[in-house]
């Protein structure tokens, strides 16, 4: 009984800890703000990020027709229409998956957001990288409602 | 060592009282009256009128982590806005001298945690209703930190988090706009 009560415990600890999570894709473009006129990309790395996500943001944009490089902040093109950043969170649930991911299309020079998509899948309903990238930058474009 | 069999009942429905609190404050919605900015020391007064917009902003779903919806932040803005003086009248009309627009947009938060540290970014925009033009923009980046003294609650203390992220958010915005020349 001493045992059971002490994993009980554990358990009331850790969910203290936590926050609750939910599957969601959404995105956003600042009023005034005409994605159509936006044609050449640079993907800012993340200075963390050693999966290449930079890689998979980049490659998504080209395959969606914008011509796009990649690089660090400093690196940014003079005549990129649009400086884009990221964010990937990652988990552990039997193996490493990202949970989130959230893609920023700024102004050149300010950094004044224009856009943002973000997808978070759980463990039952994860992604894989590609797949991440790919629902963001089509709700970024395409407008998504909130699941 | 034996429990007694109520001192094991009553740690029992302890443990069931602290689990149901855990669940049930997933829905927790973050609230204007946390996000209201007070006592901002102004570089001076906008004489005119301003109109709030607010978007960007997401409803809090049953399972999920605090959210700022567009509601409670233009609330929570326009409170800021006339405690400060900042503008001389706050019409929900087109009739304002400006508009003011604040768009949403990344709602960082942590998933697990002692400390929540939650980070938020909005983009403000303000419009010269008479011809249309952008005045002034900036993203305006905030955060703030509810640690286990302010919740033990997890989901409550995620709710503080982001409220103040979303407070100090506005305590900047409402600290840069005044120092506009406009």
């Amino acid at each position: 009984m001493k045992i059971q009560h002490s994993v009980l415990a554990v358990f009331i600890f850790i969910l203290s800890l936590s926050g609750c999570a939910v599957n969601r894709a959404t995105s956003q473009t600042t009023p005034g703000t005409d994605l159509s006129a936006l044609n050449e990309y640079y993907v800012v790395k993340l200075k963390p990020d050693g999966r290449g996500i930079n890689k998979l943001i980049s490659n998504g944009l080209n395959e969606l027709g914008h011509p796009t490089t990649t690089g660090p902040e400093e690196s940014a093109p003079e005549n990129a229409d649009a400086i884009v950043t990221y964010k990937d969170k990652w988990v552990w649930d039997l193996t490493m998956y990202m949970i989130e991911l959230t893609i920023t299309f700024r102004e050149p020079g300010t950094g004044f957001p224009l856009a943002e998509g973000n997808s978070f899948h759980t463990s039952l309903t994860r992604k894989s990288p590609e797949e991440m990238v790919d629902e963001v930058l089509t709700n970024i474009f395409n407008g998504a409602p909130k699941e | 060592m034996k429990y007694q069999p109520h001192i094991r009942t009553a740690f029992l429905l302890a443990c069931f009282i602290l689990v149901v609190n855990q669940l049930s404050g997933c829905a927790s919605a973050s609230k204007s009256v946390g996000m209201t900015a007070e006592n901002i020391d102004l570089q001076h007064r906008q004489p005119y009128s301003v109109q709030v917009q607010v978007s960007g902003g997401h409803d809090t779903g049953a399972l999920e982590r605090s959210q700022i919806s567009n509601e409670a932040f233009a609330e929570a803005l326009v409170t800021s806005i006339e405690k400060s003086k900042l503008f001389t009248e706050i019409k929900q009309d087109e009739n304002a001298d400006y508009l003011l627009h604040v768009v949403l947009f990344d709602l960082e938060q942590p998933m697990f945690g002692g400390a929540f540290e939650v980070r938020m970014e909005a983009a403000w925009m303000l419009i010269n209703r008479s011809n249309g033009e952008t005045v002034w923009k900036k993203s305006i980046k905030s955060q703030h930190t509810a640690g286990v003294s302010d919740a033990f609650a997890g989901v409550t203390r995620i709710r503080l988090a982001t409220e103040g992220a979303a407070k100090n958010n506005i305590a900047q915005g409402i600290d840069l706009l005044s120092k506009l020349d406009l």
